[in-house]
């Protein structure tokens, strides 16, 4: 009985799209989305780091989810275009995002690691995949690496 | 009782316990000096009092019954059955610190068992010499020694039973925090701040006034023509002026007198004197200066750190020496607090040896800070002793090295937006002076332009702005200016180059507005396109990955809801000099 019980569960993930790729984040995760925002750039800053938005007072640093995936920045489109903004410990981040998409019921039994063979750069930013019969396959993204991409980065350009 | 209410109950009896420690504090230090015996004597007892009272009520048995016994030991000496002298004192304030210390174990809950008993054994037998020595019959009749024994007995050991049961109850409470490994800190989550009930009254008033000519603004709103509009603006301005005594009372909120940071250094002194033994004096100016709590609690370390030194190494060892250079054969130690500007200053003054700027200099070649004399600048050979690896003290002693140098120091006061600058003649002593800003919440800012985006400069960080043409920049090196001005020339940061590493324009005939610093005795120039405005912002911290960029010091948002960057001309300054 258990293990049907398990079987059945869900978790509601955020799915949204970065380029041509689907992403997804666990929507515990996420504080809020936003879709009007006014970035203001940081001179010097690493290049995925897009600048600095203001939520209701509070600063929040937005990275370019395209750059860290292809090297090339977001282009902003009116109304598809949006940060995605989540709740970490000490400070919250936004990622800027292309289009986000829906919120999905995700069967946990259908979330899965990602073959260790995949070796491009995308591997060092997603942790799961998710494929079920009704929807498109998606990428979970690792929000540890998301968080703590710095390293990651510094040590491909080197 | 409700596990919540008592969590409250005990937070409250936390603050107001470490407050009045600090009280008593002062009291035992006027006591030594044998100023106000009774008074300081009762106000000593009734802080302990209080403090048992309150500890036995949330459960807290074993301190307070520790508190009680110290609280015997008063009694005694206030009835002269025992002498006020030092010994007795340093009992007394021994006491004070186990208390303060059981505190902040209790708060983070690791207050191992027994924790006062010691102590407490100490106190007994000097209550119990006295009575034992001064009356004879007591000598002769050993059951009564075995009642007081009886006596202490039974209080221990339900304290130690009560004590345990509380454990469990606090490790429930608590355990959302459980691995505070290093030495327990008060905590910092939910401070509170005392402050005098005027302040509170002065919000309230100008909260009304804000009110009324909200109703003002809002009938004049309803009928808008040509004839109101002299009485619209005559209801902004209004509100303008309102809006700014709100905001300095709102400020004000956060100041807190220096008064009780400066009686624990009082203490630091006295401590520090004694075992290195020399005979010192603390003055004190300034002490209800006003400043934000935030730099008081953060200005300890340091100033600790500071003084102890000024105990150390600053008065001389041997008071004939004192007396060879023309002294008095007692140090003086100096703290003075002050608004001067729009800065606070603290003084730490000592008439101690003073420092030899030839054995500095020799010091900091012998352990390899400088390669030779003529590096450094007559002015800057002070400020050796900030940089790290340097200890100018012959042998590290117990006191003052151990492993905090200067050049923590430095870092901590460089932490709060401040500086210092040290002065010294031989013989006669040195002068510490450090400069901090009055608070840290609301910086008065310059908005400027460069590279076509915004930033802010606050204005405590120059002294001078000044329209630039383009002929007047000069390059003297690949992507190295000078300024010529007024007859002198400046070194040129253009923030054009140092917020964009491709910038790479050349600076044309057009119009520029440049920023002067003053940045140790030197005079530095900023570059910018344009002055936009005047603003009054609130830093607000940003992600620390931003802030560790060389240059920003945090964000602001302005009245647009926009975003800006706040710049810090220091840095700049100080990464230009280091690349170059």
């Amino acid at each position: 009985m258990e293990v049907q019980a398990e079987k059945n569960e869900i978790k509601k993930h955020l799915v949204f799209r970065v380029g041509d790729r689907v992403l997804a984040l666990p929507l515990i995760n996420i504080f809020e989305i936003v879709t009007d925002f006014n970035i203001e750039p940081v001179p010097n800053s690493k290049d995925y780091i897009s600048g600095l938005i203001n939520i209701r007072g509070q600063i929040i640093k937005v990275m370019d989810l395209n750059y860290m995936f292809s090297k090339k920045y977001t282009e902003y489109r009116a109304r598809q275009t949006s940060i995605v903004v989540i709740e970490t410990a000490n400070n919250n981040v936004g990622i800027l995002v292309d289009d986000v998409l829906r919120v999905g019921n995700f069967l946990i039994e259908e979330i899965k690691s990602i073959p260790k063979s995949m070796n491009d750069r995308m591997s060092n930013l997603i942790e799961k995949v998710y494929k079920s019969n009704k929807s498109e396959m998606c990428f979970i993204l690792s929000l540890d690496k998301i968080l703590t991409v710095e390293d990651d980065l510094k040590g491909e350009s080197e | 009782m409700d596990e919540e209410f008592l969590a409250e109950l005990r937070q409250c009896f936390f603050e107001d316990s470490l407050e009045s420690f600090e009280k008593t504090e002062a009291c035992f230090i006027d006591l030594e000096k044998q100023n106000n015996i009774e008074e300081n004597l009762d106000e000593i007892s009734r802080v302990f009092h209080n403090i048992k009272g309150g500890a036995k009520s949330i459960g807290f048995n074993e301190l307070g019954d520790f508190c009680h016994i110290t609280e015997d030991l008063i009694v005694a000496i206030k009835k002269n059955e025992l002498p006020l002298n030092s010994s007795n004192i340093d009992c007394l304030l021994k006491s004070n610190d186990l208390l303060k210390e059981s505190l902040s174990l209790l708060e983070n809950n690791q207050l191992p068992k027994n924790y006062f008993k010691q102590h407490e054994n100490k106190i007994n037998s000097i209550i119990n010499k006295e009575n034992t020595s001064g009356v004879g019959e007591l000598k002769v009749v050993p059951e009564d020694t075995a009642q007081i024994q009886e006596q202490i007995q039974p209080l221990e050991k339900p304290a130690e039973k009560n004590i345990n049961i509380n454990n469990t109850k606090v490790i429930n409470e608590l355990k959302v925090k459980p691995n505070l490994k290093t030495a327990p800190r008060p905590n910092l989550g939910n401070q509170s701040i005392k402050m005098p009930l005027n302040k509170i009254d002065n919000l309230i008033n100008l909260f009304g006034e804000q009110s009324i000519n909200l109703s003002r603004l809002n009938n004049l709103s309803k009928d808008i023509n040509k004839d109101s509009i002299k009485e619209f603006r005559g209801a902004l301005d209004s509100l303008n002026k309102l809006t700014h005594d709100l905001q300095q009372t709102v400020l004000s909120l956060r100041m807190i007198k220096v008064d009780k940071l400066f009686s624990r250094l009082e203490r630091v002194v006295r401590e520090t004197a004694k075992q290195v033994n020399k005979k010192i004096v603390f003055h004190t100016n300034g002490k209800d200066s006003e400043l934000d709590k935030t730099i008081v609690d953060a200005l300890l370390d340091p100033l600790t750190h500071m003084v102890r030194n000024a105990v150390d190494h600053g008065i001389e060892s041997d008071s004939t020496s004192r007396i060879f250079s023309g002294k008095d054969e007692i140090g003086n130690i100096t703290l003075s607090a002050m608004r001067r500007g729009g800065n606070f200053v603290i003084e730490l003054t000592d008439d101690g040896k003073g420092m030899d700027k030839d054995k500095l200099v020799a010091k900091a070649v012998e352990k390899g800070i400088i390669n030779s004399k003529d590096e450094i600048k007559e002015n800057d050979i002070f400020s050796l002793i900030f940089k790290k690896g340097f200890s100018s003290a012959e042998q590290l002693t117990d006191v003052s090295g151990r492993g905090v140098g200067m050049d923590v120091v430095n870092q901590m006061i460089s932490k709060l937006r401040g500086h210092c600058e040290i002065n010294s003649v031989v013989g006669e002593g040195s002068v510490f002076t450090i400069t901090l800003p009055l608070s840290l919440a609301m910086i008065n800012g310059t908005l400027v332009r460069a590279n076509q985006q915004n930033y802010v400069i606050p204005n405590s960080d120059f002294c001078q702005t000044a329209q630039i043409q383009g002929y007047m920049i000069k390059e003297s090196n690949i992507n190295d200016y000078c300024l010529e001005y007024s007859g002198s020339v400046y070194p040129l940061l253009p923030l054009h180059n140092i917020l964009s590493s491709d910038y790479n324009k050349k600076f044309e005939d057009n119009n520029y507005v440049a920023l002067f610093v003053d940045y140790k005795k030197d005079k530095f120039a900023i570059l910018l396109d344009d002055l936009v405005s005047q603003e009054k912002i609130i830093l607000k911290k940003v992600d620390e990955e931003i802030e560790s960029i060389n240059g920003i010091l945090g964000g602001a948002i302005l009245g647009d809801g926009n975003v800006v960057l706040v710049l810090e001309v220091k840095e700049i300054i100080e990464n230009y000099l280091m690349v170059s």
